[in-house]
């Protein structure tokens, strides 16, 4: 117990006074609660040893004294011819023995006492795997736990009185200090950080500044708990990355689906295409065709090839990721030339396209023909939504408009809406509710979207149907 | 003996162009070709009577290609199948050969040797036709023999001579040459190689 108390200097044993027993913790050399309070922490220290060394001889003091008084008492009463001191006095001697015997005793039972308490108090300290530690008004270590030895390898007496700057470093006190300070001002902080100290490296922690109020209100000092919690993020994070793992063998997955799917999908008008050749070639062999009909075939074999064209566009788009080529892109511009690209096929389901909000939008950094894309999908995901609607509902609309730093494209249709069985696969490939559809659209349109760094999202429009939105990041002027 | 139908190409596919494409490419080779969207719409026009070959694709919505080769069985309609199929699977190819189709094109595929592999099958559905149709017209004949007439026959085709027929069905050698003249009469044959042939082909037909 003795070293234990020269390797932190703490002397804690003769507090059995009036201070509430946690005091003991923080204010480290001074066990007397009337030194806490004193304001001046180099005085207190003072004060503090001066007391802590009498009490460590006290004692040893205490017996001397006692033997002393008791001198003149047996001298009395075994001397019996000659007293040489009137039997008062030595009597009085005798007393006076007999209290310092009891009040030394008394002082070795609470010194003995406040030992085993402080021995306990610091072994749970020193046991507990987070840091702790009381910091002082003037931000100077007044006490820390085996933890901080460590993690920074530094002794308790080495880390005493030293400052957090000095302790953490310049770069990891920077972080802190802000909370430190609010702390010091009276206000209980916690946070979460990734801090990189000078002595033990980057950690992630989680850290607590709770002041130490004195009698009068005012903060003497912080409780500091730091907890290590390096470990759980690595472990979050991996968990994080596995989870990203999986998400990409699926799509690699999807996409073997997917060529099946496609081959199937391209067969089909290319068996048309080549069959409808050879019809022709014979029918103009023989020339007795009839011309209207062939005719016909060769409008079939356009369509079908048109089909096909589509089809490889649509897996070119999909398969097409990480080779953006970004430029200044004016959103309007894009919203056009896409309103230009749908208008004939919504002139003949007499679809009514509006394109709204600002008219010279900021700039956003941005792969034209990717976003197009995305646009794309988005109109004639919402022209088809109207198609089957009443006049008056058959009408789409497209805004643009800056939105704080970035700029936000809206697709709003007054159509049936999202049925709920189907909103939370809406995302995935080949999920159409479309008669003959790929279910490639949306899908599309979310790689291209994220790829630039935004997020597809969907809602109810304001009057009914359905609004598909997403954002990109405004260019650098 | 009710009026066959003609031969005719059957279309079954999913896929509107391609039906569409066969049919403008068959009515220019001048096959008589009919098509169907689905296996169910061309089961409910299918009759006793229909036959031809059957251009059938094995992945379609609602019932497949496959089975409808196994109704198709079940019922006992002789049409020739030929399954087309948009990738090269080969378990479903096997399947398809398995469940007795005479042929297995992959999609896309060459018109030129579509059109002759199905002017192949509509051959060879033809010979069958006129074998079956032969066929029965020999049980027909057969079938108007009498009980002794039909041993006699039977006699006669494994070579016996009219004595050692007469001695095993214990009757005189004229009456052997009465009979065998009324069975060549009924039969329409003119000699024992003939009347050998009929049998022979009877005989092939029957079933078991």
């Amino acid at each position: 117990m003795t070293q234990d108390q020269a390797h932190s200097g703490f002397e804690p044993t003769s507090s059995p006074g009036p201070g509430p027993a946690d005091s003991v913790v923080p204010s480290p050399p001074g066990p007397t609660p009337a030194a806490s309070d004193t304001p001046d922490p180099a005085l207190s220290r003072t004060v503090r040893v001066g007391v802590a060394a009498v009490l460590s001889r006290a004692l040893p003091l205490g017996v001397a004294l006692c033997a002393l008084l008791a001198i003149p008492f047996l001298l009395h009463y075994r001397a019996d011819e000659t007293p040489a001191l009137s039997g008062n006095v030595a009597l009085t001697f005798g007393a006076l023995a007999l209290l310092a015997l009891l009040a030394t005793v008394w002082l070795a039972y609470l010194s003995a006492r406040g030992r085993a308490l402080a021995h306990v108090m610091r072994s749970v300290l020193d046991n507990v795997p987070d840091l702790i530690s009381y910091v002082d008004a003037d931000q100077r270590y007044r006490f820390s736990n085996r933890a901080y030895h460590r993690m920074f390898g530094l002794t308790p007496a080495t880390i005493y009185g030293r400052s957090v700057r000095d302790l953490l470093g310049e770069t990891a006190y920077e972080i802190v200090r802000p909370r430190l300070e609010r702390a010091l001002a009276g206000n209980s902080e916690s946070f979460e950080s990734h801090i990189d100290y000078s002595r033990a490296g980057p950690r992630d922690v989680s850290v607590s500044y709770v002041p130490d109020r004195g009698p009068g209100g005012e903060v003497a000092g912080l409780f500091v708990v730091v907890s290590d919690i390096t470990r759980l993020k690595e472990a979050e994070r991996r968990e994080r990355e596995r989870m990203l793992e999986l998400a990409h063998a699926a799509r690699l997955a999807s996409v073997g689906e997917m060529a099946t799917q496609i081959a199937h999908e391209v067969n089909q008008p290319l068996t048309a295409i080549v069959t409808y050749c050879a019809a022709l070639e014979r029918g103009l062999e023989t020339s007795g065709g009839d011309p209207a009909r062939l005719r016909e075939w060769v409008s079939a074999i356009g369509d079908e090839a048109r089909r096909v064209s589509e089809i490889v566009r649509r897996l070119r788009e999909f398969v097409r990721r990480g080779e953006m080529a970004l430029v200044a892109l004016d959103l309007r511009e894009v919203l056009e030339e896409v309103v230009g690209m749908v208008r004939p096929e919504a002139r003949r389901q007499a679809v009514t396209i509006a394109v709204e909000g600002s008219a010279a939008p900021p700039a956003v950094l941005a792969d034209r023909v990717l976003i197009a894309q995305a646009v794309l999908n988005l109109l004639r995901n919402a022209v088809d939504a109207v198609s089957g609607e009443s006049p008056e509902r058959r009408r789409v609309s497209l805004r643009v408009a800056a939105v704080g730093d970035r700029v936000e494209v809206a697709v709003a249709d007054a159509g049936p809406g999202v049925s709920p069985d189907i909103g939370g696969k809406l995302f995935e490939s080949f999920v159409s509710t479309k008669r003959g559809g790929l279910g490639m659209g949306l899908p599309i349109t979310r790689s291209i979207v994220e790829a630039h760094g935004g997020q597809v999202r969907y809602g109810p429009a304001p009057g009914g149907g359905t609004v598909f939105s997403f954002s990109l990041p405004r260019a650098p002027a | 003996m009710s009026q066959p139908e003609a031969a005719r190409v059957f279309i079954v596919d999913d896929d509107a162009s391609v039906r569409r494409s066969l049919l403008a490419l068959l009515g220019q080779v001048g096959i008589p070709a009919a098509e169907y969207p689905s296996a169910e719409a061309f089961l409910e026009a299918v009759g006793d009577e229909t036959r031809g070959c059957l251009l059938l694709d094995v992945r379609m919505p609602g019932m497949s290609g496959l089975q409808l080769q196994e109704v198709l069985r079940e019922r006992g309609l002789p049409l020739v199948v030929v399954v087309l199929t948009g990738h090269a699977d080969v378990p479903m190819a096997v399947r398809a050969m398995k469940a007795g189709a005479a042929d297995f094109i992959e999609k896309p595929f060459n018109p030129q040797q579509l059109v002759e592999r199905i002017q192949a099958c509509l051959a060879a559905e033809a010979r069958d036709f006129t074998e079956r149709e032969r066929r029965r017209e020999a049980e027909a004949m057969l079938g108007q023999l009498t009980a002794r007439e039909r041993e006699v026959l039977d006699l006669l085709v494994s070579g016996k001579p009219s004595k050692v027929i007469a001695s095993a069905l214990g009757i005189s050698e004229k009456t052997v040459d009465v009979h065998r003249s009324n069975v060549m009469r009924k039969t329409g044959t003119r000699s024992v190689a003939e009347l050998v042939q009929l049998w022979i082909l009877c005989r092939s037909g029957a079933p078991g």
